[in-house]
């Protein structure tokens, strides 16, 4: 059986799996996972190489997707149904907002189950914030207060390969999940509420880009470098990272210095992070698929769940544990009650998986571009305009 | 290292020359062996595009398994990075803090480019190799510099074989699917089936995301949509969409006038979505329009060229499509009247017989007969006599709902069935049809009198009360038909009034 999986932890990704699954294998004796580790563009390929060769191409038995993929390739009849699975009986389990994300629209039928999930938040050393804020408690009331902190820290620590704030992307560069929250909070959004009509290049939308964008343009965050070459808050050559993992995966082993985590910047509209879940599926027509099923239905119990996604750093998706997860120290209640309350995430529309595509593709001209010294508002303005219009056409082909 | 380097590359060779399913696993494995006799913590894959400045990670070997992972580096142009690819001597990482080397790689391109570039056949492919030793204390000596370079070098020539392999077996893969195409196409006889297999084949074999099919209406000088098939193969009907064949209407319109200027294909979307003229000897039959553009994969140019040599023919099925939906309809409908020809109608009638038996339901049957027609031929001309034959054809279709069935029986006889129809009902639209061919002006040839009137003698019988079986029918309305003749012409007869025992009522006059 392959299962397809995202490099949900990076290099580790195949260590990590292999150490969960060694039990599934013990528990099945004969069932054998074979993993193949895709980066994101790489699975959308191979999932449409899938739908148009289904007897040439590779494919795997079960995949790992992103939640907003759902609706696509169950509408394109890549990913099977699952009647393991039915809203009565599982759909409450999960926490509301990753509910819709499991369903084919307009149906009740599941067809992916959430993994695992994240949310975005700001974290940061509070002895490095210590010795630009006095008592290393800093409030971040908008992207601009950001900003104001990098160039301090930068004063202060600068040189080298320091850049105040880290860059959590995988890429190296910048992609739409990056910039959503900052969207959100300027009161911009990519589809209109009825997710009829493309508004990215609305201004609202455009000036929540910039907002994150001048992090890179400003030169706060590396872009574009040499993997090992980024400045990381474990080695002190960053103070600050917005990211979606849980801010263990930051901490030194020797308590030597300590993260604080915040809710991102908000503005006129409140400050929004952005909740994603990565779902599992069954390929159509799957060549073992009651194995994968079995492999399915293994992964997404409460106790497996948990112990991958401590190894990840990441969130369990089930309400109960995420609950459990938000109580467990008063801090923690606090921060994250206030993440949680603005948490957002995409919606799980056909053309949504499409979207992110032309979206990331057009941010990764522009990351280009800003490497280069070269990005201006007015180039923004144009890719966006030409991403609306691609997307409102599409929008008018595949909308809901 | 041990082993002497011609050994190591002698081995590296043999194992990179085993067969793989596909570059991937073939890259994998080189990546291993690599990273086996250099030493490596980490060996990786990228591709190199100078014209965006970026390499893009491609593929990982790190401990014991291949991934991929993604990592993007911007190659400055004032870089040694930038310097060192371009020139494709190895050189080392200016950004990491412990050993690590590009070597840049070139391998001939096989000639897989997107559809709206320049064909790439004769161009290189560029990438690079990343070495990485994790420990600062193992720097890369000159000979394990020399050996990566010759493991490079082993790499391209792999690379290009296994690439042109693929594209050898894919171009094979497109010459047969053609070859099928060729028999969906030639089969493709009736319009409503033929559009839907060739759509359906276009799509089984090239797997585009979205076939459309919009065809040329001359007379009325328009493109009209007929039908797209989506990924999954599902037909749907675009009749809803209507261009006008003027230029600069509408992009569609123009692309079938040539008045696009250059490419066909916008700049925008110029790698998801081709527009493929169908014309036959040099007229213009209709556009055929693919895309990619829910997926976002580019068309490569390949399928686009065997498309493109296989729109004639797809252009020449429509084209018969068409001709064969033509030749029906002449065979099915009077050219004079346009009514239905008596054995089309005999077929329906029997299904409509057979319906009104099952479901229960009456049935009406109107016989009509043009009066003193012989006399207007003989004394006006046959013309005289096609033109009223028309004419009354024209009524009887405006005239009729559309469950109705006229036809030519022959001669100037015309049955009009009625489904779902009692003998009153049937009696109100032979009134209506008998006042308006009464209404029916025909200019006298050759004469400067008032032009000719013509009026019909009219016969009805209904299913169940008249008659039980279709012939029984026929033959009840004719007796009705022959008692209006019989009784003064231009009437109408029940057979129910005339012929039956019971509330005999005079014919309508």
């Amino acid at each position: 059986m392959i299962f397809w999986v995202l490099p949900n932890s990076g290099l580790q990704t195949v260590s990590h799996l292999k150490s969960l699954l060694s039990e599934f294998e013990r528990e099945h004796p004969d069932i054998r996972v074979e993993l193949a580790v895709l980066t994101r563009d790489a699975l959308w390929r191979r999932l449409f190489e899938f739908q148009r060769q289904p007897r040439r191409a590779e494919t795997g038995d079960i995949v790992q997707i992103p939640h907003y993929w759902t609706a696509l390739f169950a509408r394109l009849g890549i990913i099977d149904p699952l009647p393991e699975f039915t809203p009565k009986s599982c759909l409450d389990e999960w926490i509301e907002p990753l509910r819709p994300h499991c369903l084919l629209p307009g149906s009740s039928d599941i067809y992916s189950v959430p993994w695992w999930m994240d949310v975005t938040a700001l974290h940061y050393r509070t002895d490095h914030m210590r010795a630009v804020c006095g008592n290393g408690s800093a409030a971040f009331r908008e992207w601009d207060d950001v900003v104001r902190i990098c160039r301090e820290l930068a004063r202060k620590f600068g040189g080298g390969n320091y850049f105040p704030m880290e860059n959590s992307n995988l890429r190296g560069s910048v992609n739409l999940r990056d910039l959503l929250p900052s969207i959100w909070s300027r009161g911009g959004d990519i589809f209109n509420t009825e997710c009829t009509r493309a508004v990215v290049h609305r201004e609202e939308a455009l000036r929540g880009m910039e907002d994150y964008l001048q992090l890179l343009s400003g030169g706060h965050m590396p872009l574009l470098r040499e993997r090992g070459s980024l400045g990381t808050m474990l080695e002190g050559r960053a103070s600050m990272t917005v990211s979606r993992r849980l801010s263990q995966s930051l901490l030194p082993e020797n308590d030597e210095f300590e993260v604080k985590t915040v809710p991102l910047p908000g503005g006129l509209y409140g400050a929004h992070s952005l909740l994603s879940s990565y779902n599992l599926a069954l390929v159509k027509n799957a060549k073992n698929r009651s194995e994968a099923a079995e492999l399915l239905k293994w992964l997404v119990r409460p106790a497996q769940q948990a112990m991958y996604c401590r190894m990840i750093h990441a969130f369990q998706p089930a309400a109960a544990e995420f609950e459990q997860f938000i109580f467990s120290s008063h801090e923690r209640m606090r921060t994250y009650s206030e993440i949680v309350a603005g948490a957002r995430a995409l919606p799980n529309v056909t053309v949504c998986g499409t979207y992110v595509e032309i979206l990331d593709s057009a941010l990764s001209r522009i990351a280009i571009a800003v490497a280069r010294g070269s990005y201006s508002s007015g180039m923004l303005l144009q890719e966006m305009v030409k991403v609306q219009v691609e997307m409102d056409y599409l929008l008018s082909l595949y909308g809901e | 290292m041990t082993t002497h380097p011609t050994e190591v590359l002698y081995k590296y060779h043999k194992e990179l020359n085993r067969p793989f399913a596909d570059s991937r696993q073939m890259l994998a494995r080189a990546l291993e062996l690599m990273a086996v006799n250099l030493k490596l913590d980490q060996a990786c894959f990228f591709s190199w595009e100078p014209e965006e400045s970026l390499l893009s990670l491609r593929l990982v070997w790190s401990g014991s398994d291949a991934m991929d992972l993604e990592e993007d580096i911007a190659a400055a142009s004032d870089s040694p990075l930038r310097a060192a690819l371009e020139s494709g001597v190895i050189c080392d990482s200016a950004q990491l803090d412990y050993p690590a080397i590009y070597i840049p790689l070139r391998w001939p391109g096989a000639g897989r480019s997107p559809a709206g570039r320049q064909p790439l056949a004769d161009t290189a492919r560029l990438g690079a190799l990343r070495m990485e030793r994790l420990s600062k204390s193992r720097p890369f000596t000159e000979r394990e510099r020399e050996l990566a370079r010759g493991l490079a070098d082993e790499l391209e020539q792999n690379l290009a074989h296994i690439e042109l392999d693929q594209f050898t077996r894919e171009q094979l893969g497109r010459a047969s699917a053609l070859n099928e195409l060729t028999a969906v196409f030639a089969s493709s006889l009736r319009m409503e089936d033929g559009m839907r297999l060739i759509l359906q084949g276009i799509q089984k074999y090239f797997g585009f995301d979205r076939v459309r099919l919009y065809l040329v209406n001359q007379a009325e000088r328009k493109l009209k949509g007929e039908l797209s098939a989506d990924a999954r193969g599902q037909v749907r009907s675009l009749a809803h969409e209507q261009i006008p064949l003027q230029p600069g209407v509408h992009r569609f319109a123009d692309i079938v006038l040539g008045s696009v200027s250059g490419d066909t294909v916008a700049d925008k979307y110029r790698d998801s979505v081709v527009y493929l003229p169908l014309t036959v000897q040099g007229k213009s039959e209709g556009l055929l329009i693919v895309d990619n553009l829910l997926s976002q994969q580019p068309i490569m140019q390949e399928d686009m060229l065997s498309l493109s040599s296989f729109a004639g023919q797809i252009a020449l099925a429509v084209d018969n499509a068409v001709l064969f939906d033509r030749v029906q309809e002449l065979s099915q409908y009077d050219e004079l009247t346009k009514l239905p020809v008596r054995r089309y109608f005999t077929e329906r009638f029997h299904e409509e017989m057979y319906r009104a038996e099952r479901f229960n339901q009456p049935l009406a049957l109107i016989w009509m007969d043009v009066d003193f027609f012989k006399e207007i031929n003989d004394s006006y001309g046959h013309q005289a006599g096609d033109v009223a034959l028309r004419e009354i054809g024209r009524v009887i279709l405006s005239n009729l709902r559309k469950i109705d069935f006229p036809c030519r029986y022959g001669g100037d006889e015309i049955l009009v069935l009625l489904p779902q129809s009692k003998a009153e009902e049937a009696s109100a639209i032979a009134a209506r049809l008998s006042r308006e061919i009464g209404d029916i002006k025909i200019p006298a040839p050759f004469s400067k009198t008032e032009p000719l009137k013509i009026s019909v003698s009219q016969g009805i019988a209904a299913y169940p009360g008249d008659a039980r079986t279709a012939d029984e029918l026929l033959a009840r309305a004719d007796e009705a038909l022959y008692w209006s003749k019989t009784h003064g012409r231009g009437r109408i007869a029940f057979y129910g009034e005339v012929f039956g025992a019971k509330n005999h009522k005079p014919p309508a006059k």
